[in-house]
């Protein structure tokens, strides 16, 4: 019986070499799952990284988690593993797109709210403003602690109010809230200063 | 010597008297003024215009309240526009 020895070597070989084709048979399939969870991440797009980053980084935990069984050639830990991270995946595109529709509606609520505030009273700063310059430069002599640069100053900075108001209520008017605030800010900050600069007192 | 208001008849030939406005309304932008005795609008214009000849704008922003300029009383509120 010289032949067994033989034999059980070939069977060994044999085994090893359908064991060798069985994993070569998952790693494309493991290699694919990971390719679609990657590309199903990298669809959500930048919305995710910004509005959901803690959803995004648990899926890229996970998907580096796959890649060590790649690495290890656990295929078949891997395949198990890849349809529900596939799926969480598949889930970020539209809970980013919800996450910042949400974040835009937030955002829009807290420009109409202090657009409410600035419209109600900017207006009357600016009249008052307006109206104090308009005054001081017919005046002969400016008071007692202005001086010309100062009053100079104040009468540019009112100047550019009015223009800044025009432009905050164009953009108001035409629906984009941010650039109305962000205008109107500005507004604010130039009659605030004409006002200091003018001795005048506010509020 | 104090300067005085110039009395309200002292209008430049072929001017026509204004006639009353009412009073703009009142924000948190309204500069105030407590007239102190000895004031004359005249004095408090020059004090907060530089000029007391500019005492009309502060008449006119007072109309509600001032039926003649000469005539104001101590701890009165004036607005100064």
């Amino acid at each position: 019986m010289k032949f067994k020895p033989v034999f059980a070597g070939f069977l060994s070989l044999v085994m090893a070499a359908a064991l060798l084709a069985g994993c070569a048979n998952q790693m494309e399939p493991a290699k694919k799952a990971i390719a679609d969870i990657e590309a199903a991440v990298a669809a959500a797009g930048p919305d995710a990284a910004q509005y959901i980053p803690d959803q995004l980084q648990a899926v890229t935990t996970q998907i580096s988690d796959l890649k060590m069984k790649f690495d290890q050639k656990d295929y078949k830990g891997l395949l198990a593993a890849a349809p529900a991270l596939l799926a969480q995946a598949q889930g970020l595109s539209a809970a980013a797109t919800s996450a910042r529709q949400a974040a835009e509606a937030a955002a829009l609520e807290a420009f109409n709210s202090e657009w409410g505030t600035l419209a109600a009273d900017l207006p009357a700063q600016l009249a008052a403003v307006t109206s104090r310059v308009g005054i001081l430069s017919k005046s002969r002599k400016l008071p007692a602690g202005l001086d010309a640069a100062s009053f100079e100053a104040a009468r540019s900075g009112a100047d550019e109010a009015k223009a800044l108001w025009d432009q905050a209520t164009a953009a108001q008017a035409a629906g984009n809230m941010e650039q109305a605030v962000m205008a109107a800010r500005q507004v604010k900050e130039k009659l605030d200063a004409a006002m200091a600069g003018l001795g005048m007192s506010a509020g | 010597m104090q300067e005085k208001t110039p009395p309200a008849w002292n209008t430049p030939p072929g001017a026509t008297p204004e006639e009353p406005v009412a009073a703009p309304a009142d924000g948190a932008y309204t500069q105030w003024y407590e007239v102190k005795r000895g004031d004359t609008l005249w004095k408090i214009a020059k004090e907060v215009y530089g000029d007391g000849s500019l005492y009309p704008e502060i008449f006119k922003a007072n109309q509600d309240t001032l039926s003649d300029p000469d005539k104001i009383q101590v701890g009165q509120q004036l607005r100064i526009p």
